[in-house]
């Protein structure tokens, strides 16, 4: 390790003399040791997966997930230290829960990423606390539709509202992802664990950013997150691991606005075809090293 | 274990990204001596070797009721065993004065992950030296939890911690497959067998070293199914189950059901 | 069994007197209102205060600005509907800062009930919410004396608004021009001006549109004709 800061990396929230917190810098090591987890966004809605790396035969399948939910509309997926993920997710629900006290309508994805980073960052900056081991993904739909205030009785003129600026579109998909150091910005893909390399990797090769044609769906995005997963997998590849995915679409979508774990049916679906996409892959590589053998003639 | 400079506290990395003091409070969890669980589809059981200090001492509890419908096994330093059982007695009570029922399981691991886990994370505090197997049953059926001082809960079909455990997980490992439909004795009696699985070379089970609990629902002549309380077995209690399992008796099949055995005391 | 200070306890020991006001209190005994239209809403008030009898101001303005589009029209107590209209201002203004982004009329709605309930017991106060911004366009809510919430695409409020149920009903259009808007307002805040010894003094009034917030002013010597610059 090249860093090793001789004094400077004892304790939280110390500067080192180049300007470093090293406490930070090692929680972000706990997070490269952790299993990936990814989040991807697209025009019609937001895909989380979690690697579930078995660590023993014993635990019982199906039983402890590591996506949560927040409100309804909001999703958490970490990686890294499991206890710290979900102090950080009850956190989460505690401001969603505030939120919705105040302004009486549920909270954007943006503003909980923002207080959800604040909090994380307060963690750097005393002694007496140290850095959360987890890097967050948190992804949301905020509802395109008037909502109305919450315990509101009665309704606007039946014409409808006046003055309303016409065209712009409101609410949507929307994915962030929170490190240690409270940094955090808004992705179309967003991969961390150790994984991460391989998975960015292919979400980049994603179309996810336009409204074009060949732009991802709900259901595409799917199948490429459980394929992305695998690919990332290769990374712990002496262990087996559970494949753990959720979806939140729009009102009209098949999850109606809420985070929701993917129904059996279409998770098999993209687990069969990121086996028989894997698969393809290591037939390409060993083709190409048969070829290699047969110059040597 | 090395001494290094990154292990006086929980609030310190180490540059691999380890948290050394929540490693070793796992190694307390490893000194306690071993605890063994398993969850089938109607019953979750526990079992336990207790220790006794000095040969004319009481023998340590090892396995202790929460509420009618969920028990724990503990190994480490018990009186943090303590501060948490009765956390998660109060927990529990608490729900069901406010909702007239039990308190679902998972609601209540959860609720001491949590705890632990700020204990991992603010100087000044240490984690919890002890790791819990916690057995239960509620709407969902019948659980068994692993508690990890690091704060890790994780939901598990059988498992063994403490003192030589690993000897106990490869029996459950083996038997897996078997645990879900097993009655109520013949649960015990794998839970006892794995238990054996992590005994020093000469030591036995006896009735002074082993404590055995369970939990579940049975079924009724008529259909319906009647909840099992959690209930501790010490003593004389566990004369029958621990000969069902002696050596000589690995041939015998169900019919040693507890019944009708003569037993010396 | 006292309801906190703002009410007095009837001889039956039972019944409280909400309406009552602490001794010397000033009253906003008064004629509000608020519209929604085309292109967003327009606030509309009286300008009397009064202490008993006596006139403490004749030239009140009822019409407080939370945000930039987000207005209020304060009925009751004078001292009451000015604590809250100040949180609520720096609530929002807050809401501006740290979100990056201004708060909505329903964000504002909500701010406001969540303070009229949680102190029901300790105030006295009625009032009319109405903002305009650019994706809901312009919204109109009430909060009378109890806390609760009520969306509407036009509302009326104070001892003055009793005599104008009838005139209101029988002249509403929804979404009238603001020439219109303008004149439904100025008639029905004058009749309730004529009827109601409590109202009187100018009319004001806000247009709240995409444009931004627009005050009108009529004075009573013109008979309330002529807009005053």
């Amino acid at each position: 390790m090249t860093s090793i800061g001789t004094g400077y990396d004892l304790a939280n929230s110390i500067f080192s003399p180049d300007g470093r917190n090293f406490q930070v810098e090692y929680a972000m090591k706990a997070v490269e040791n952790g299993s990936t987890s990814i989040g991807i966004r697209c025009k019609d809605g937001i895909v989380l997966a979690a690697e579930k790396v078995i660590t023993s035969k014993l635990l019982k399948q199906g039983a402890n997930k590591r996506i949560a939910t927040v409100d309804r509309h909001l999703g958490i997926v970490y990686s890294g230290m499991i206890p710290d993920g979900r102090h950080f997710v009850d956190r989460a629900r505690d401001e969603a829960r505030g939120w919705r006290d105040n302004y009486k309508t549920p909270i954007s994805t943006k503003d909980l990423a923002g207080r959800m980073g604040g909090y994380m960052q307060a963690y750097t900056l005393y002694q007496s606390v140290r850095p959360f081991g987890i890097t967050a993904i948190i992804g949301g739909y905020d509802s395109e539709l008037d909502t109305p205030v919450e315990g509101e009785v009665g309704s606007g003129p039946s014409v409808g509202a006046g003055g309303k600026v016409e065209g712009k579109k409101h609410g949507g998909p929307f994915l962030y992802m929170v490190e240690p150091s409270g940094l955090y910005w808004g992705y179309y893909g967003a991969a961390t664990g150790k994984g991460r390399q391989a998975a960015k990797a292919e979400l980049e090769k994603l179309d996810l950013s336009s409204d074009g044609e060949s732009s991802l769906t709900l259901e595409q995005a799917v199948k490429e997150a459980a394929r992305i997963i695998y690919v990332a997998h290769d990374d712990n590849k002496d262990k087996e691991f559970e494949l753990e995915m959720t979806w939140i679409s729009g009102a009209d979508g098949p999850t109606k606005g809420r985070h929701q774990e993917v129904p059996e049916a279409l998770r098999k679906e993209a687990e069969k075809y990121a086996e028989r996409m894997t698969a393809k892959d290591i037939e390409e590589e060993e083709e190409t090293k048969e070829g290699g053998d047969k110059m040597e003639e | 274990m090395f001494r290094n400079n990154y292990d006086n506290d929980s609030v310190t990395f180490s540059p691999q990204g380890r948290i050394f003091q929540v490693e070793y409070a796992a190694e307390a969890v490893k000194q306690g001596s071993v605890v063994v669980g398993i969850a089938s589809k109607t019953h979750a059981v526990l079992v336990a070797i207790k220790r006794n200090a000095e040969e004319l001492s009481s023998y340590q509890k090892k396995l202790f009721p929460i509420d009618e419908h969920v028990g724990i096994a503990i190994a480490g330093l018990t009186s943090d065993a303590r501060v948490l059982s009765n956390f998660m007695k109060q927990q529990s009570l608490g729900h069901r004065l406010t909702y007239g029922r039990n308190m679902p399981v998972r609601t209540l691991v959860d609720m001491i992950g949590s705890k632990a886990q700020i204990n991992t994370q603010h100087y000044g505090k240490r984690p919890y030296g002890v790791g819990l197997l916690v057995a239960g049953v509620d709407d969902h059926g019948p659980h068994l939890f692993e508690f990890q001082p690091s704060g890790m809960t994780e939901e598990m079909v059988a498992f063994a911690i403490g003192a030589r455990s690993q000897m106990a997980r490869t029996y459950l490992e083996k038997n897996l497959e078997a645990f879900a439909d097993c009655g109520r004795e013949e649960l015990i009696r794998h839970g006892l067998k794995a238990l054996k699985e992590s005994l020093v070379q000469d030591r036995e089970l006896t009735i002074d070293n082993t404590s055995v609990a369970i939990v579940g629902v049975e079924k009724q002549e008529d259909g319906t199914t009647k909840p099992q309380p959690f209930m501790v077995y010490d003593g004389q209690d566990v004369s029958a189950w621990i000969e069902s399992v002696a050596d000589n008796q690995e041939a015998a099949p169900a019919a040693a059901e507890g019944e009708g055995m003569d037993v010396d005391s | 069994m006292e309801f906190g200070t703002s009410g007095v306890l009837s001889e039956d020991g039972i019944h409280v007197d909400m309406d009552r006001l602490k001794k010397g209190e000033v009253n906003l005994g008064t004629s509000i209102m608020a519209v929604t239209f085309k292109d967003g809403v327009i606030l509309g008030a009286d300008s009397r205060t009064t202490t008993g009898a006596y006139i403490a101001n004749r030239v009140t303005d009822k019409l407080t600005q939370v945000h930039d589009t987000i207005w209020c029209c304060r009925s009751g107590s004078a001292a009451d509907t000015q604590a809250v209209a100040d949180i609520v201002q720096y609530q929002l203004g807050l809401y501006h800062m740290v979100n990056g982004r201004p708060p909505t009329t329903q964000i504002a709605a909500a701010v406001f009930q969540e303070i009229a309930y949680a102190n029901k017991d300790r105030l006295t106060a009625g009032l009319i919410i109405a903002g305009w911004d650019a994706r809901h366009g312009g919204q109109v809510y009430n909060i009378p004396l109890g806390g609760s919430l009520h969306k509407q695409p036009y509302s009326i409020g104070g001892s003055g608004s009793t005599y104008i149920y009838g005139y209101c009903d029988a002249n509403w259009k929804e979404g009238m021009e603001e020439a219109e808007a303008v004149a439904f307002v100025k008639e029905a805040l004058k009749e309730a001006i004529k009827w109601d010894g409590s109202s009187g003094g100018v009319i004001r009034m806000v247009v709240l549109t995409e444009k931004g917030a627009d005050r009108h002013l009529y004075l009573p010597d013109s008979d309330y004709k002529v807009r005053h610059q």
